[in-house]
């Protein structure tokens, strides 16, 4: 059932023609925010309500699209003279360069990587031009953490716009058991034509969605993510696909490479990602995962479980066990205090 | 099933629709699919929501849905609460058992604010007489509801007591006809002129004192599709004992005024803005000064008279 | 804003990429880069116009806005042009178009 829902989602099929089963693909999409991108997907064929709730998700998801333009103009405009050219990362890129995996998407923030020396300057130039620290992480224990172990700058801010942006200088943290060569995808990364900025080569956008969603995130937009990883790996030319499993060695991510190939041929039925997951050989994605990944998907009684595993899985990924320990710790004893403060003050 | 009115239906058949989530509520621009397993939430359903339109089947295509219900197992039996969950992460105060009422009025708030965008919504009371309106601008003390009640026994119909819904494509007003929320003193007024039946029982000890719901009428529910033209803007200051007073507002203010509170005007965009505008081009726009409801009513009545509508 | 920046750049205001209202003394702008709705006074008005008419530097406004507004430099000192300015570039309504030759 929900692999007809995902090629549903992305327009491979039509809407489901049952009722009931067309009211529940609605409120999965709805639920796990895809409603977007169904209705960017299906453009002619609703009518009555269901004409109503793809038109409002599109209303919405024009805003999305607006907004993450702007910001990555003010980012440009914030930066200008310096010389620094961000590359922009997942749903602002896509956006950008007019990407399938961009249309109808819902985004909040936005996301850019830097070169590491220039981090410092970038992080001057944007608070010049209004980005602050984020009151959410500004405290001394949440700035140590990033500035020490993370891939990126504590969020920042807009303080009028109130728009968030994430400042990285490498794509997982520098405590994680993978290691991509981010170097070798800035050094191939493209200028985007309307912003000034640049993004990863078609390539590289996939690796890092891969890496993203399969070694950093913790699957919790399974739906929306496995969407993003289709049209990606959809959007690549013949002779991109050919030399993907190449560059995912190269660039040291071969792994996460290998899950989002699995999610892609399993999901979509992709015949290509198919085929260039057996390309990989001995490359096999762990039987564990994808039980734990079909759990998630599919909900239910198991899947609360499941998404503890994967989030345990994803922390465990990001840094050594008894670094993990400290982290929970320290976080866990943070919110107790806060908690005890805003009671005793309330 | 073809939509019937809540009050053909047995209590016991919309108790049981709501518990397994197949009651669809149709009312103006929205479809809404309920969940509930309060027979609080049931109760007052079938009495204020009575001359709406409902399905009862789990196969509806609906804008929003929305469950009222306890916030986890426990708390569902023991000291009971209830909280409405509008299907995406909202940090909203579970309340005790017996305000459910409340909780789905809140819930139903909730669920358009947030989620619609196919109008604009301003934060007003909405009012018309022939197809032309009134807008009564909400902002804390002014007593929209207290009016917004006052004017539906002038002779005018509920359009909503708490959105201005206003279509992108042209400035008409949508009628949204849900129960009118009641505060404190101001229960005892419209129940005076209203009558008992018209009025819920009374919520005490909410966050927000004591609470009833006027009911919308059966006219009000049937002209749910009836678009009506927005020519006047109330904002409202009730101050007990004052003399009545009226001043003009700049059409500039009252279209900032109106658009800092409305929660979806920035994401609709452009057409947002050409609507906005669009309506203050034959908007008047007024304070009024208050200290009893005759006085408000009659103030609305004479410029909505001005207005030529 | 650094002013390095400001004067090496020229400054433009697209008109296609606005929906202007007027209501009353002020003027209501839709900007459809931002999505965001500008109420607008006469002097911010007429500086926005300023750039809509050419592509132009911050040294050319500073120098020409008082004579366009018909007030003397001192009635319009140039922190405050710099300050209106400021908000036209925060607001994404002037945008850099070319560098100075």
């Amino acid at each position: 059932m929900k692999r007809a829902f995902f090629r549903a989602a992305v327009g491979l099929t039509a809407l489901p023609e049952n009722q009931l089963d067309l009211s529940r693909f609605l409120r999965w999409a709805a639920h796990d925010h895809i409603l977007g991108q169904v209705a960017a997907a299906h453009v002619d064929e609703a009518g009555g309500k269901l004409k109503d709730v793809l038109e409002n998700a599109r209303i919405r998801s024009a805003h999305d699209r607006r907004m993450l333009t702007f910001e990555a103009d003010r980012i440009s405009r914030a930066l200008l003279g310096s010389g620094i050219e961000p590359v922009l990362l997942k749903g602002g890129a896509y956006v950008a360069a007019g990407l399938r995996a961009g249309r109808g998407r819902r985004v909040s923030d936005i996301d850019i990587l830097v070169e590491d020396q220039r981090l410092a300057e970038t992080e001057v130039l944007l608070r010049e031009a209004g980005w602050q620290g984020d009151s959410s992480t500004a405290g001394d224990y949440d700035q140590q953490y990033y500035r020490r172990w993370m891939h990126e700058l504590p969020p920042m801010r807009h303080g009028t716009r109130r728009t968030l942006i994430d400042v990285h200088h490498r794509l997982l943290p520098r405590t994680a058991r993978l290691q991509p060569r981010h170097d070798l995808m800035m050094a191939a990364s493209v200028k985007l034509e309307s912003t000034g900025l640049r993004a990863f080569s078609p390539m590289d956008r996939f690796i890092h969605s891969a890496i993203h969603i399969c070694a950093d995130g913790a699957f919790e937009t399974v739906a929306r993510s496995f969407i993003e990883l289709y049209y990606l790996f959809g959007d690549l030319e013949a002779d991109d696909r050919r030399r993907l499993i190449d560059r995912a060695a190269e660039v040291n991510a071969l792994k996460p490479v290998a899950s989002a190939l699995w999610a892609v041929s399993h999901y979509f039925g992709s015949a290509n990602a198919h085929a260039a997951l057996r390309s990989m050989g001995v490359m096999k994605v762990g039987v564990a995962l994808r039980f734990i990944l079909r759990v998630v998907v599919r909900g239910g009684r198991l899947a609360p479980v499941a998404r503890l595993a994967l989030y345990v899985r994803s922390h465990y990924m990001r840094m050594p066990l008894a670094m993990l320990a400290k982290h929970l710790f320290s976080k866990a004893f943070k919110r107790g205090g806060q908690a005890r403060a805003t009671r005793s003050g309330g | 099933m073809t939509a019937v009115r809540v009050g053909t239906l047995a209590t016991r058949r919309v108790g049981a629709a709501l518990a397994a989530g197949r009651l669809n509520l149709h009312l103006g621009p929205f479809s809404t699919a309920l969940q509930s397993h309060s027979a609080k939430v049931t109760r007052y359903f079938c009495d204020l929501y009575r001359d709406c339109l409902v399905t009862l089947n789990e196969d509806e295509i609906v804008d929003y849905t929305l469950r009222v219900g306890a916030p986890n197992l426990l708390r569902r039996f023991v000291r009971p609460q209830i909280v409405p969950d509008p299907g995406f992460h909202f940090p909203a105060l579970p309340l005790p058992a017996h305000m459910a009422p409340l909780a789905l009025e809140m819930g139903m708030n909730l669920t358009a604010a947030l989620q619609c965008f196919r109008f604009v919504m301003f934060h007003a009371g909405v009012v018309a007489k022939n197809d032309n309106a009134v807008m009564i601008a909400a902002h804390s003390g002014g007593g929209k509801s207290t009016l917004t009640a006052a004017m539906m026994e002038a002779g005018y119909r509920l359009l909503s007591d708490e959105f201005a819904i206003l279509h992108r494509s042209r400035p008409v007003l949508q009628p949204y006809p849900r129960p009118v929320s009641l505060k404190n003193a101001s229960i005892d007024v419209v129940q005076a002129f209203a009558g008992n039946d018209a009025v819920s029982t009374r919520l005490e000890g909410t966050p927000k004192g004591t609470i009833a719901y006027r009911r919308a009428r059966r006219a009000d529910v049937e002209a749910m599709n009836q678009v009506a033209v927005p020519k006047l803007l109330i904002f409202p200051h009730f101050t007990d004992g004052r003399q009545p007073g009226v001043t003009q507002v700049e059409p500039a203010d009252a279209a900032m005024r109106l658009v800092a509170g409305s929660p979806n005007y920035q994401v609709v965009g452009e057409a947002a803005f050409e609507s906005t505008m669009a309506m203050f081009d034959s908007l008047a726009c007024y304070e009024i000064s208050y200290g009893n409801t005759e006085d408000s009513v009659r103030l609305v009545e004479d410029l909505f008279q001005e207005t030529g509508a | 804003m650094s002013s390095s920046v400001e004067k090496e750049w020229l400054w433009f205001a697209d008109q296609s990429l606005f929906s202007v209202r007027e209501m009353g003394e002020v003027t209501y702008i839709y900007s459809l880069r931002s999505g965001n709705t500008h109420v607008f006074n006469a002097v911010s008005m007429a500086m926005l116009q300023y750039f809509v008419a050419a592509p132009r530097g911050v040294d050319e406004l500073i120098a020409h806005f008082p004579d366009l507004m018909g007030v003397t430099r001192e009635e319009c000192p140039r922190g405050v042009i710099r300050r209106i300015f400021g908000e036209l570039d925060d607001a994404g309504l002037v945008q850099p178009v070319e560098k100075r030759a």
